[in-house]
């Protein structure tokens, strides 16, 4: 038996979390682009007379002030796997159903719980510390359970003839099948999933394409799904379970040697290295024993950890006796391979781009940027920072080596060598200017770069080298 | 000293020159150059609005021909010292035009080569590239090379001098200044700037680099000038200038002759023909009078030595008429007699009364004018036959400019300034062009933009500047210009966006200015109806008819009584709301009162306040009075009250004193002021010359708001009189032969203002039998049929309303149909009908004879073994599921799906039983409320019409089971209800009834969007459309 948690408004939630209270006055909506059609919204939304479905013309049109987001589907997948994350602490078989749903599988679990809803207290009690709202259903199937949760069936025990009931009121559209096909199952009559059973599979072949077989085949249990089951990514945490409960420390050898071994896996699939790892030893009856391991350098070989555990366990006695052993290791860095030889000429033989790359990884992107030509004639902006290189192929004209930030005005005797060259431009972003620029000499014999306002002002704004 | 500018481009080069031609002539004047050259690039798409613009203003510069061209490292600008040389630019640019698709052009060597007349300002790149550039110049054209020095007061201004100094020396060739103008003053550079982006499809502040660094691009004057260039320079252009003698004004074409036959002047040929036309036209005799004004028109043609200009309409028509395509002419001078005889037009003179001279004058200085219309499905085999007959380089179409208007205008600059697109769309979206209270500036501001702020500044500044400015060229509806010579010998031809068509490079109005005559050739659905409702006629009843003898049956009461019903859906020109309700007001009682009613209801006399006096002095309520003998002569017709447009321009004669030209220029004048504003300059003129012959101010003051009110709407009595012509002729054949004409009608879609279901509808209400579309009965076409067991006519519906349906996929299946019909559907696929065809017909219900539901239908028509060869043969035993049952409103929806049409019980009658809605006032009875009474009226939303009159009103079509009703909505209740007056399509307004005579509109009040209530009977409302 599956139960399916739909979260309709995972995104909106995820923002409003980090959003300030001031923020959700104002009303909010969800587009999705592609569509362009609401797909979530806040109350103050709603209350406006938006609807899900409703288009961004009509919306904006509806309330004035709106503030309108963009649907991201992937932002939506991090909050589901934050909410699986959760769930997997309780539940052990469960499904992502990206972008919005999980499918929690039942049976297993409850061997562990007294009944069904004493799990589901555990479930519910999870989701509610979550803060997400959502929908579920109940089904033989994930697709079963699935199409009751997006049709908001919320109930936790069906009968056969509930769920016959529960399934004639639930229109095609809640179904996620394509859109061609909903369509195509209407044109012949179809409107609700009940009238779906109707048919054999063989009958549907014959008209429909294998998606709609497929899932009206799983949807009745007359086909088997195969789920992908979640495995929680990332931070390695994994718990040994003992067949008995151990006294004697050196007992523990095999335990410890199994969990550091597949740490080493972990670590060396995803070429990680760690400098920290945790041991928490449960004891009965008793606190766990927390046992946390440092490292100056990084290091992934199970040797190592195995050697400073096995010292910090010699001055160890247990108090009570260990239930279970689990490690986790949370603390992750990418293995670099460093330069082993300080002495070797190879030590200054990094290029540009890698010097770059390494910059940029020390100081963060944000603090690395290319100087980059913007082909403006104002002298002030013809040049820009840029995250990236200038591939651009801007000509420039003669300008002077050196540029005042600020121009200064002109109070010596000067010889015009060349110019004027008149600049007006700028208009568009407030900074207007409108000057002649001339290329001079002064007494010194220095050439400088002058310029006249409009106003007859004028000012030194470069000296050339 | 003085100064000529020689290389300037305007507006015409789209997105790079920022100044309008007349501009740029007119600052030129002002600044005292001696002339000034227009050289847009590759193009001489703007020279005549410069050239009319110096004539209408008396200036004294002089205008140049040239053009910019640029060939691979070689750019030039070309100027045209005499007509030698305008031709050969013309036939330059004409092959560089022809050669590339619209909007571009590529020169080849030999078109520089072949330059033998014009003189060559070239523009060196200031690079080692140009030394090959100035030998191979130099080889062809030596005399006629100068080295123009442009100075832009950049940086590379001296080394570039010199560099041009240095070639000049090298291979002796004179050196000259121009400014590269592209702004007429420097207030444009933002302009300029804005311009850049758009065509590069970039944001102002990505691209400085591409953008010019300051705003020496303008006109300069002439003190700067002399200061920025060595006097030699300057000399050397305006000696350049002052080689240039050619005048567009005389530019002159001749009509092709061919169309006369050896040994006759075409004056005596047109006589000829004339004289047959007479027998045919008046087989009982001419009548003396009607003797005398046909000698008078010929006299006039005579004398303006237009006989040309009928001979090739003649010739054109006779064509139509040959192949049995309706045709009629209009326009000022087809309502002639000698028209009439030259079977141009169907109005009967005798009925007409009007006066040639009306239309033609000799002291108006106008060219005649002639449009004819033809069928519109088959105007395309007219268009055909002239370019076989003259060929393509005789004949080509008149350029429609397409200019920025506000919408694009919006999209463009936004995007150049960088605001977000969605805004620009959000914006342009909810913009109420029909809210005339409120100008899109204050809307915009409603919207939530901020106008203060430096970038909505901009934004609208620029837009206000940028509206009008030319976009691209495109063809004219129907305007040919036929020569004898070859055309681009007279103007630069070029291709067209459609494939085959060549248009040249000036429109209508730069055509009247070189007076020019052009044929209108143009397309009028309303034609093909009739065609084809006479075609049908002729099939069921033996009667044949056309045009003329319609119009020479004379008016008919029984079909006027219909008229003044307001019963007019499908009559042409009397057929939109508006026209409608001011039917059963004027009561048209003969020809010429249809006439007036067609002009009547317009924007232009209803802005000038001219229907409410016009029909108060019908009713006698009001006195009609003349201040003079002259007026009266002009307004005498429409009781003191000018409604056409020529009264307009009589009366600025006649009472103010203006002479045929000044009468001419205000026409146009008339025509273009919403776009320029140029009717202000005549106010004074108009008024003292009112005064000065004793006609009191109030009176002048009000004749000028006429004309103002006028605007480009006024419709000249002379296309009025042809279209009365067939307005009369639609409705006699819908009193006389309802079925014919409806069935017509649905054929000729899409025209007029009524869909195929509204059509229908009224129809049914005319008590016409509507037979459904049938798989064995129905062709492509609608069909008139003998209705069951009577002596009347129904209409069968055709495959063609089928959405998606092609004519050939139809012809198929007419052409396999058993003469017993078909029984099954698998016999459909058996012979070849393609399983999406079959589809179609299950989805449009043609197949009800042998499928039970659409459902049923899809179903046995989805399994795909039913498609392999062994299982055709079979018997279809589609299992009875119970979902294929399906309500009435399933059905209806699905009609509407697939054909837009539907025979069933109309939505709001539906909704009404399902008492989704409660029962409200009907459209047939709100006729038998009282005046001023409170009404609630349901219906679907079918029309939505603002005309442009001053109060700002929109008229809603709501239509319910029983008929139409009229909603009349004032801007104030618009805007307050903003929602439900934009979206809704089953609206429910709660009004005030509005009765006068049989006119009755519903003043809305509150407007209820009841669209939802659609969807609740699961429906898509958009379907109703």
């Amino acid at each position: 038996m599956w139960i399916y948690l739909y979260f309709p408004m995972l995104q909106l939630e995820g923002i409003s979390k980090q959003a300030t209270t001031t923020d959700f006055i104002s009303s909010v909506v969800i587009i999705d682009g592609r569509k362009n059609q609401v797909v979530q919204l806040n109350s103050v939304a709603e209350q406006k007379g938006i609807k899900i479905g409703m288009g961004l013309g009509t919306a904006c049109a509806l309330c004035m002030q709106l503030h309108v987001l963009a649907y991201d589907s992937q932002l939506e997948r991090q909050q589901l796997l934050e909410i699986a994350d959760a769930l997997y602490q309780v539940s052990a078989d469960l499904v992502i159903e990206s972008p919005n749903g999980i499918a929690l599988k039942v049976d297993g679990m409850l061997s562990l719980h007294k009944d069904l809803s004493c799990y589901w207290l555990v479930i519910t009690e999870q989701l509610r510390q979550l803060e997400v709202s959502y929908h579920y259903g109940v089904g033989v199937s994930i697709t079963m359970a699935k199409l009751l949760a997006r049709s908001h069936n919320d109930t936790l025990q069906l009968t056969a003839s509930q769920t016959r009931y529960a399934l004639s009121k639930v229109t095609l559209q809640h179904t996620t099948l394509a859109e061609k096909v909903i369509d195509k199952l209407i044109r012949t009559g179809v409107k609700t999933v009940a009238q779906l059973e109707q048919f054999t599979l063989s009958e549907l072949a014959k008209r429909f394409d294998t998606e709609l077989v497929h899932y009206v085949g799983c949807l009745f249990g007359k086909l088997r799904e195969t789920p992908t089951f979640y495995h929680p990514p990332e931070v390695f945490e994994l718990t040994a379970p003992l067949l008995y409960e151990v006294e004697v420390v050196a007992w523990l050898d095999k335990p410890i040697g199994y969990l550091l071994s597949r740490l080493s896996m972990f670590l060396q699939k995803r070429s990680l290295v760690t400098r920290a790892v945790n041991f928490t030893f449960v004891l009965r009856d008793k606190n766990a024993l927390e046992v946390t391991l440092h490292s100056a350098e990084p290091e992934y070989r199970i040797s190592y950890w195995r050697r400073l555990l096995d010292l910090k366990l010699e001055s160890i006695t247990l108090e009570a006796p260990v239930q279970s052993v689990s490690l986790k290791v949370d603390e992750l860095e990418t293995q670099h391979a460093t330069v082993q030889d300080l002495f070797s000429a190879q030590q200054s033989a990094i290029s540009q781009q890698g010097l770059l790359s390494i910059l940029c990884t020390k100081l963060g992107d944000q603090a690395v940027q290319h100087l980059k030509l913007t082909g403006d004639p104002r002298p002030e902006k013809a040049s820009t920072y840029s995250r990236t290189p200038d591939i651009s192929n801007i000509q420039t004209p003669p300008r002077p080596t050196i540029l005042l930030s600020e121009p200064r005005p002109l109070c010596e005797k000067v010889r015009v060598i060349s110019g004027p060259e008149r600049i007006v431009s700028g208009w568009w972003d407030g900074e207007p200017v409108q000057r002649d620029y001339f290329i001079v000499q002064n007494q010194q014999d220095q050439h400088l770069w002058v310029f006249r306002e409009h106003s007859n002002q004028w000012y030194i704004h470069g000296v050339f080298s | 000293m003085s100064y000529a500018e020689l290389f300037c481009q305007s507006n015409f080069s789209f997105l790079t020159g920022a100044s309008r031609p007349e501009e740029l002539v007119k600052q030129a004047d002002f600044l005292g150059y001696s002339a000034i050259a227009i050289t847009d690039e590759c193009s001489l798409a703007g020279i005549v609005r410069a050239h009319a613009y110096i004539q209408e203003h008396k200036l004294k510069i002089k205008l140049i021909i040239g053009s910019l061209l640029k060939y691979q490292n070689i750019k030039f600008v070309a100027i045209c010292p005499n007509q030698l040389a305008y031709s050969e630019l013309c036939r330059v640019i004409s092959n560089a035009r022809r050669r590339s698709e619209k909007g571009a052009y590529q020169l080849s060597e030999w078109d520089i080569m072949s330059l033998k007349h014009v003189l060559l300002l070239w523009l060196p790149q200031g690079n080692i590239q140009d030394t090959q550039s100035v030998q191979w110049l130099c080889k062809y054209h030596h005399d006629r090379v100068w080295i123009a020095y442009q100075r832009k007061l950049a940086v590379e201004d001296d080394r570039y001098f010199a560099h041009c100094i240095k070639l000049a020396k090298a291979y002796h060739i004179p050196l000259c200044a121009v400014g590269g103008v592209l702004m007429h003053c420097p207030s444009r550079l933002a302009l300029q700037h804005t311009l850049t982006a758009i065509r590069l499809n970039r944001v102002i502040s990505d691209i400085p680099e591409f953008m010019i660094s300051n705003a020496e691009f303008a006109l300069r004057p002439i003190p700067k000038l002399k200061k920025l260039y060595a006097l030699s320079l300057l000399e050397e252009s305006e000696h350049i200038a002052r080689q240039c003698d050619f005048n567009l004004a005389n530019l002159a074409y001749q009509y092709p002759q061919e169309l006369v036959p050896q040994g006759l002047t075409p004056m005596a040929y047109l006589r000829s023909l004339v004289e047959k036309g007479k027998k045919t036209r008046f087989p009982d005799g001419v009548p003396p009078e009607i003797a005398a004004t046909i000698e008078k028109e010929l006299a006039l043609i005579e004398a303006l030595d237009y006989p040309f200009f009928f001979i090739t309409i003649h010739d054109i028509v006779m064509y139509a008429k040959q192949h049995d395509i309706l045709y009629q002419g209009r326009g000022s001078a087809a309502n002639s007699v000698v028209c009439y005889c030259l079977e141009i037009t169907a109005v009967d003179p005798r009925q007409v009364g009007v006066l040639f001279e009306r239309f033609i004058s000799k002291e108006r200085n106008e060219p005649p004018d002639i449009d004819v219309d033809f069928e519109h499905q088959r105007r395309e085999e007219v268009i055909q036959y002239i370019y076989n007959k003259y060929g393509r380089k005789r004949a080509a179409l008149a350029a429609t400019v397409i200019t920025y208007r506000l919408k694009s205008a919006m999209r463009d600059v936004g995007k150049a300034l960088g605001i977000e697109m969605a805004q620009i769309e959000y914006f342009i979206k909810h913009l109420n062009r029909r809210d005339k209270g409120l100008n899109w500036q204050a809307q915009l501001v409603e919207l939530g933009f901020e106008p203060s702020s430096l970038k909505g500044q901009h934004f609208i500044q620029l837009v206000n500047e940028i509206i009008g400015f030319p976009r691209h060229l495109s063809q004219h509806v129907g305007g040919f210009v036929i020569s004898q010579s070859p055309l681009h010998e007279l103007v630069p031809t070029e291709n067209a966006a459609m494939p085959e068509r060549t248009i040249i490079q000036w429109d209508k109005d730069d055509l009247e200015t070189l007076k020019l005559l052009k044929v209108d050739v143009l397309a009028l659905g309303m034609l093909s109806a009739i065609r084809k409702c006479f075609g049908y006629i002729a099939q069921h009843t033996d009667k044949s008819l056309d045009l003329a003898q319609l119009t020479r049956m004379q008016d008919d009461p029984l079909v006027y009584k219909m008229l003044q019903k307001g019963d007019s859906i499908g009559v042409f020109q009397v057929e939109s709301r508006a026209q409608m309700s001011m039917l059963p007001r004027l009561k048209p009682a003969c020809y010429y009162d249809l006439v007036i009613q067609i002009a009547i209801v317009r924007p232009g006399p209803i802005q000038g306040d001219m229907v409410h006096p016009f029909l108060k002095r019908r009713e006698g309520e009001e006195q009609v009075s003349y201040p003079s003998e002259a007026v009266k002569s002009v307004l005498e017709r429409t009781m003191g009250v000018p409604i056409f447009q020529e009264q307009v321009i009589k009366l600025a004669m006649v009472a103010a004193g203006f002479t045929g030209g000044e009468a001419d220029s205000l026409r146009r004048a008339m025509a273009s002021w919403k776009k320029t504003g140029e009717l202000m300059q005549f106010k004074e003129k108009l008024i003292r010359g009112m005064l000065e012959r004793g006609y009191e101010a109030q009176f002048a003051e009000r004749i000028f708001e006429q004309i103002c009110g006028f605007g480009e709407y006024g419709f000249p009595e002379s296309h009025s009189a042809s279209f009365a012509v067939l307005a009369y002729a639609s409705a006699w054949l819908k009193y006389y032969y309802p079925a014919m004409f409806y069935t017509a009608l649905l054929n000729s879609l899409p025209m007029g203002f009524y869909s195929a279901s509204q059509l229908l509808q009224d129809a049914a209400r005319h008590n016409v039998t509507i037979l459904p579309i049938c798989i064995n009965h129905s062709d492509y076409h609608h069909l008139v049929v003998k209705a069951d067991n009577t002596n009347t006519f129904a209409i069968r519906l055709g495959l063609r309303l089928i959405k998606g349906l092609s004519e050939t996929e139809a012809q198929h299946i007419t052409q396999q149909r058993p003469d017993s019909g078909f029984h099954r559907i698998a016999q459909l696929q058996q012979v070849g009908i393609a399983k999406s065809t079959i589809k179609k017909l299950i989805s449009a219900d043609a197949l009800h004879r042998f499928v039970d539901s659409r459902y049923a239908g899809r179903w046995s028509l989805a399994d795909q073994s039913r498609a392999l060869p062994l299982f055709v043969e079979l018997e279809e035993s589609a299992p009875q599921y119970n979902h294929f049952q399906t309500s009435e409103f399933e059905e209806l929806r699905e009609d509407y799906n697939t054909t837009k049409v539907s025979l069933r019980t109309h939505p709001v009658k539906q909704l009404e039983q399902a008492k989704l809605i409660s029962r409200t006032v009907k459209a047939n009875e709100l006729l038998y409320r009282t005046h001023k009474s409170l009404v609630t009226v349901v219906g679907l939303v079918t029309g939505k019409q603002s005309p442009g009159t001053a109060k700002g009103v929109t008229f809603f079509t709501l239509e319910d089971e029983t008929g139409n009703m009229n909603v009349i909505v004032w801007s104030g209740t618009a805007r307050a209800q903003k929602q439900a007056y934009m979206g809704a399509q089953l609206l429910e307004v709660k009004g005030i009834l509005e009765k006068e005579g049989e006119v009755v509109h519903v003043i809305a009040g509150k407007l209820i969007d009841r669209t939802e209530l659609l969807e609740a009977m699961t429906i898509k409302a958009r379907a109703f459309r």
